[in-house]
C-alpha cells in the first residue's frame, strides 16, 4: 500500500477492525438486531486517482447518496460515503423494524438513516484515531445530496487533500446485506499525522 | 445544575438532559422560541413537553454519543426538527415549523449529561427551497429560449469574452459538435472556421473572431462569411449581423445561410453572361457567314476558271440570263454581253444548237435535271468540248430557274489522250518483260496477264482472261533451291503451277495488292521461272550423293586396311596354333587336352575377327534416317576401330573429353563418322610425310570435346605439320587436294555439306601448334 510500510498497513487494519466492532456494536444496540461489518477492500490512493477510482465502483444505472463530514483540528480531512439508494432503503427497513416512525420509502427517512450510519462509521474511524493519539478532533455535521460525478471531480481539483483511504464496507443487519464505500480524504500533513498515529499503534499495543 | 452563563446569550437553542430525557439545563434562547419558561422544563422529562419527538432516535442518538464518545446529529433536511416549534415569521413562510441541525454530545461523560445545540435553519432551507424553486424556472426559461433558438432557421450564438456562452443547434451544425469545446478551451479560435469573401486572411487582420465581431458592429454594417463543412468541404456563405448587449459584454451574432440565394444570384449572372456570349458567338458567326459568302463566291469564281466551268441563270419565265465570268473565259470573249438564251447557244456548233434548246425548252415546261454533250466555237475560232449541265429551282408557279453550267472538256479529252498513249506504254513494257505478270480482281478472276507469262506456262491470252486463278494450280513448294541461291528468303514465295501441256513448273511469286480510286482491290502475281533451276538443283543433289558414295567407298578401302590389319595378328596366331598342333601330330605327342586348348584359341581368334567385321559392317551401313545421336560413343566408336592401324603406322589418337553426360546432335551418324574418319585419314596422311622424313617421330591425333551453352564443338588436331597457308581457305572447294593423285579433292568438301547443310552446324581450319585444327561445331539436341 502506498506510502504505507507493511507494518503501518496492518496496524490501519487493525485498527480499523476495532472501529467498525465499536461501530457494530453501537448499531445492534441502536436497532436490537445482530449485525456485522466486513471490510472487503482498503487501499491508499492518491486523490488523482479517486475519479476513476470511484468510476470503478460505481454502477452507471444506480441512484447513489453521496454523504460527507468534514472533521478538523488534529486530522483534518473529509470521509465521503457513497451508498445506492437501493442500500440506503434496506438500512432504513432495517432501523423501520424498531423505529415504528421510520417509513423505508420515505425519501427523508432514507436520508436520515443514511446519515446517521456514515456518522457513525466517520465517528467509529476517526474517533479511534483520536483516543489513540489523545487529541481532540471535531466534526462538523454531515450532509446528503444525490451523487454526481462532478462534485467527485471538483474534490480533486483545488483541494489540499493528497491521499485517499478507500473502504469498501459490508453491513450485515441480520442478514440483509448493505454496501458502501467509504474514502477518508486526508491532507498532506493529516495523512503524516495518520502514519505517526499508526506508528503509535505499533509501538504500543501491536503483538 | 448550573450551565455557562454565554449559553444564554447564544442566538441558538441549548439544553442539557440527562439520560432519562429531564431537563437539566433549557437556555434563555430556547424559552423565546418555545414559550417555555426554564422554571417551568427544568426537572421535568422532555417529552412531557414535546410529546411529538421521537423517542427512539433520541436513545439511538445518546447510545452513540457515549459509546463512541463522540458526537451525534441531527439533521434538519432529514429529520427536519428535534423540538416541534412553530416558525415565527410571518411573511413568505415554507415551512410551519422551525428546521434544526442539532448536534449532540457528551456534557458530562461522568453523569451522562448530554448537551444539545440547536440550530435555526429554517431560513436556510427556505432560501435553498427558493434558490431551486428559481433555478427550475430559470432552467424551464433557459430550456424555452434554446428550444426557441434551435427553433430558429439562423445559427445564433452568444459570446462573452472570445468565449462562446450559448448557442443552438445550427451553430453546432455549422462549426461542428467538438467546436464549443475547442473554442472556450482556447485550442481553437472560432475566426479558424470562417473565411471572408475576396479571401481575406481574417487571422492576420484580427487575431480573434471577438475582434473581427467587434469591428463589423463598429462600422455597423452587414458581412459575409463562408464556414466549410469539415466533412464535405462545401462551403456555405452567412450574412451575419451582431449585437453587443448594454449591460456586459456579451455578444448575440446571428448567422443567416444565403448560400442558396447567392447561387441564384450566381447562377442569374452566369445565364446572363452566357446569353451574352451566345449574342458574340452568333454575331460572330454571321460575320464569317458574310465574309466565307464573299469568299466563296471569289472561290467559285476561281475555282471555276480553273476548273474551266462556267454557268449561267436563265428565267423561264422573263428569258432574261445572267452569265458567269467563267462562261465569258471559255468563249473567249470576256466582253460578251449576252442578253438571252440565243445569244448563249449561238456559241454552239449548229449541229448541237436545237438538242440544247429543246432540253431547255423541257426543263422551263416540266421541271428535271438534264445533262447533255456539244461543241462550242469561242470567239477566237477554237473549238471546244462542251458537257452541259443543268439543274431546276423552283415551280411552274412562282418560275422556274435553271443553272447551267458548262464545263470546258478540252483539257480532259487532251489527259484522256495522254492516258491512252501511256497506257499502251505501259502496256507494251508489261508485255517485252521476262516476268510473268497476272492481274486478278479481288475475287481472282484473271483479267489481264502479260506475254512472258503466256510464253511460260503455254496458254493463249483468251484461255485466262475471265478465267480463276485456280485454273494455273498455283501451290506453295518449298524447294532446296533457296538455301543455294537465295539471301532474301521471305520478299517471295515458291510456287509450283502447271503449264497447259500438265507439266510441274517452278516459279518465284511476288503478290502485290493495289487498291484502285474506285475502292476496288487488284492483285498482281509476278512470277519468274525456275524451273530449269531447281532442276539443276536436283542434279546436283545427285552428284553430291554420288560424291558421298564415292567417299564412302574410299573410306571402305580405308576400312578393308584396317581389317587387314586387324586380322593379320589373329591370323598369325592361328597359323602357330595350326602349326604347332600338326608338329605334336607329327610327333605323336598331341592328345585330346592339348587339342582342345588349340582349339579354344583359335575360336578366341575368330571371335575376334567376326567383331571388327561386325564394326565394319555397321560402319558402313546404308543408314538414311535423321536422327539424334550420342556424340561421344560414335566419336569413341571410330577411334576405336581406327586406332590400331593408326599406331601400326606411327600415330597416337587421344581423346579429350570434357563432356560430363551423353551429349546428343541431329543428323545421321554414319556420314558424321564418315567425316571424322576424314579428318583422321588427312591427319594420319600428314604425319606419314613427316615419319618418312623423320622414322623416329612419334604422330598425335588430339580429338577435344567440350559443350557450351547450346553448342558442342569437336576439334580434331594433329602434330603433322599443318596445311600451307595459301592453301587453307580452298580446302573445303570441291575437288581440291594437297595430295595429288593420291587425293580425290572431295573429302573436306563433303566435310562442310554433312555438317554445315546436312546437320546445322560449321566446320573450320587453322594451323596451331605442330599441325593443322579442324573445329566442328554442332548444334546440341
Amino acid at each position: 500500500m502506498e506510502n504505507l510500510s507493511e507494518l503501518q498497513t496492518e496496524a490501519m487494519g487493525e485498527l480499523f477492525n476495532i472501529a467498525y466492532g465499536l461501530a457494530t456494536s453501537l448499531i445492534s444496540d441502536s436497532i436490537g438486531m445482530h449485525s456485522s461489518m466486513y471490510v472487503t477492500e482498503m487501499e491508499i490512493i492518491d486523490i488523482e486517482n479517486l475519479a476513476d477510482t470511484i468510476a470503478g465502483v460505481i454502477d452507471g444505472d444506480k441512484e447513489y447518496y453521496h454523504v460527507s463530514q468534514v472533521f478538523l483540528n488534529y486530522l483534518e480531512g473529509e470521509t465521503v460515503m457513497l451508498m445506492s439508494r437501493e442500500s440506503a432503503a434496506a438500512l432504513t427497513e432495517c432501523y423501520s423494524r424498531i423505529d415504528d416512525m421510520l417509513d423505508d420509502s420515505s425519501e427523508e427517512d432514507i436520508k436520515s438513516c443514511t446519515l446517521e450510519i456514515s456518522n457513525i462509521i466517520t465517528s467509529a474511524l476517526i474517533g479511534r484515531i483520536a483516543d489513540l493519539t489523545n487529541t481532540e478532533i471535531f466534526f462538523q455535521p454531515p450532509e446528503i445530496k444525490p451523487y454526481k460525478t462532478s462534485e467527485i471531480h471538483d474534490l480533486r481539483r483545488g483541494s489540499e487533500f493528497s491521499q485517499v483511504i478507500v473502504i469498501k464496507v459490508i453491513i450485515d443487519i441480520d442478514s440483509t446485506e448493505i454496501k458502501g464505500h467509504m474514502y477518508v480524504l486526508l491532507k498532506e500533513q493529516s495523512f503524516s499525522r495518520f502514519k505517526e498515529a499508526l506508528d503509535y499503534f505499533i509501538e504500543h499495543y501491536a503483538g | 445544575m448550573t450551565a455557562p452563563n454565554y449559553l444564554d446569550h447564544i442566538l441558538n437553542g441549548a439544553m442539557v438532559l440527562d439520560e432519562q430525557c429531564t431537563v437539566l439545563f433549557w437556555n434563555h434562547w430556547l424559552e423565546i422560541q418555545t414559550g417555555i419558561k426554564r422554571g417551568d422544563i427544568v426537572g421535568n422529562s422532555l417529552y412531557d413537553f414535546f410529546p411529538d419527538i421521537n423517542k427512539k432516535l433520541i436513545e439511538r442518538k445518546l447510545r452513540q454519543v457515549y459509546a463512541l464518545n463522540t458526537p451525534a446529529f441531527i439533521n434538519a433536511e432529514a429529520e427536519k426538527y428535534l423540538l416541534k416549534i412553530p416558525s415565527k415569521k410571518i411573511s413568505g413562510k415554507i415551512y410551519d415549523y422551525m428546521l434544526q441541525n442539532v448536534v449532540i454530545s457528551a456534557y458530562d461523560k461522568k453523569e451522562r449529561y448530554t448537551l444539545f445545540m440547536i440550530y435555526d435553519q429554517t431560513s436556510l432551507l427556505e432560501a435553498r427551497v427558493r434558490l431551486e424553486t428559481s433555478t427550475r424556472l430559470l432552467e424551464e426559461q433557459h430550456s424555452l429560449l434554446q428550444n426557441t433558438l434551435d427553433f430558429q432557421a439562423n445559427v445564433i450564438f452568444v459570446m462573452d469574452d472570445n468565449k462562446i456562452v450559448n448557442y443552438n443547434n445550427n451553430f453546432l451544425e455549422v462549426f461542428g459538435y467538438d467546436s464549443v469545446e475547442r473554442v472556450n478551451s482556447g485550442e481553437r479560435d472560432l475566426l479558424s472556421y470562417v473565411s471572408a469573401e475576396k479571401n481575406e486572411n481574417l487571422n492576420d487582420i484580427y487575431g480573434s473572431f471577438n475582434n473581427f465581431i467587434l469591428d463589423s458592429l463598429n462600422r455597423n454594417r452587414l458581412n459575409k462569411i463562408s464556414v466549410a463543412d469539415k466533412n464535405t468541404g462545401r462551403e456555405t456563405t452567412f450574412l451575419f449581423s451582431v449585437r453587443k448587449m448594454p449591460e456586459n459584454s456579451t455578444i448575440i451574432v446571428s448567422m443567416t445561410d444565403i448560400t442558396l440565394l447567392q447561387n441564384r444570384e450566381k447562377v442569374l449572372q452566369d445565364i446572363n453572361l452566357e446569353l451574352s456570349r451566345r449574342y458574340e458567338d452568333k454575331n460572330t458567326e454571321l460575320k464569317k457567314l458574310n465574309f466565307d459568302l464573299a469568299r466563296n463566291r471569289d472561290q467559285l469564281r476561281i475555282a471555276q476558271e480553273v476548273a474551266s466551268i462556267g454557268s449561267f441563270e436563265y428565267s423561264c419565265a422573263t428569258g432574261s440570263i445572267f452569265l458567269s465570268h467563267g462562261l465569258k473565259i471559255i468563249f473567249d470573249n470576256p466582253d460578251i454581253a449576252a442578253l438571252s438564251l440565243p445569244d448563249v447557244l449561238a456559241y454552239l456548233k449548229p449541229e448541237y444548237r436545237k438538242a440544247v434548246s429543246d432540253k431547255v425548252a423541257l426543263a422551263c415546261r416540266e421541271g428535271g435535271d438534264f445533262s447533255a454533250y456539244a461543241e462550242i466555237v469561242s470567239k477566237k475560232g477554237v473549238e471546244k468540248p462542251i458537257g452541259i449541265h443543268c439543274r431546276v429551282f423552283g415551280s411552274m408557279d412562282e418560275g422556274r430557274r435553271l443553272t447551267i453550267t458548262m464545263n470546258d472538256l478540252t483539257n480532259i479529252k487532251q489527259l484522256e489522250n495522254q492516258i491512252k498513249d501511256r497506257e499502251q506504254l505501259v502496256s507494251s513494257l508489261f508485255d517485252v518483260a521476262d516476268i510473268g505478270f497476272v492481274i486478278t480482281d479481288r475475287s481472282g478472276v484473271i483479267f489481264r496477264v502479260n506475254s512472258a507469262f503466256l510464253s511460260m506456262t503455254g496458254y493463249e491470252s483468251d484461255d485466262l482472261i475471265g478465267a480463276s486463278l485456280d485454273k494455273l494450280h498455283i501451290e506453295s513448294y518449298k524447294s532446296d533451291y533457296g538455301q543455294y541461291e537465295r539471301d532474301d528468303k521471305d520478299a517471295l514465295s515458291e510456287v509450283t503451277l502447271t503449264h497447259r501441256n500438265g507439266a510441274k513448273l517452278y516459279a518465284y511469286m511476288n503478290v502485290s495488292t493495289f487498291k484502285g480510286q474506285d475502292e476496288d482491290e487488284y492483285r498482281v502475281l509476278a512470277l519468274t521461272d525456275i524451273t530449269d533451276r531447281i532442276n539443276l538443283l536436283s542434279e546436283q543433289k545427285e552428284q553430291e550423293q554420288l560424291l558421298i558414295q564415292q567417299s564412302k567407298m574410299a573410306a571402305m578401302g580405308e576400312m578393308i586396311g584396317v581389317i587387314g590389319h586387324q586380322w593379320k595378328q589373329p591370323l598369325n596366331s592361328m597359323s602357330l596354333i595350326l602349326d604347332n598342333i600338326k608338329s605334336d601330330v607329327e610327333d605323336d605327342m598331341l592328345d585330346m587336352e592339348m587339342l582342345n586348348i588349340g582349339i579354344d584359341r583359335c575360336l578366341e581368334q575368330i571371335h575376334f575377327m567376326s567383331e571388327t567385321i561386325d564394326d565394319f559392317r555397321s560402319f558402313f551401313s546404308h543408314e538414311t534416317v535423321v536422327s539424334a545421336f550420342d556424340l561421344k560413343s560414335t566419336v569413341n566408336n571410330t577411334v576405336r576401330l581406327l586406332s590400331p592401324l593408326f599406331e601400326r603406322h606411327g600415330t597416337k589418337i587421344d581423346i579429350v573429353s570434357e563432356l560430363d553426360k551423353n551429349v546428343y546432335v541431329t543428323g545421321i551418324a554414319n556420314e558424321f563418322k564418315h567425316t571424322l574418319m576424314n579428318l583422321l585419314s588427312n591427319s594420319k596422311d600428314a604425319i606419314s610425310s613427316r615419319i618418312l622424313n623423320d622414322t623416329r617421330f612419334k604422330g598425335r591425333i588430339t580429338i577435344f570435346m567440350s559443350v557450351e551453352d547450346s553448342s558442342v564443338f569437336i576439334t580434331v588436331c594433329d602434330n603433322g605439320g599443318g596445311i600451307p597457308e595459301k592453301v587453307l581457305s580452298h580446302i573445303f572447294k570441291p575437288y581440291f587436294t594437297t595430295k595429288g593423285d593420291k587425293g580425290t579433292g572431295i573429302g573436306m568438301y563433303l566435310a562442310q555439306i554433312i555438317i554445315s547443310k546436312k546437320m546445322n552446324g560449321s566446320i573450320t581450319a587453322e594451323n596451331k601448334g605442330e599441325g593443322a585444327c579442324i573445329r566442328i561445331t554442332l548444334p546440341v539436341s
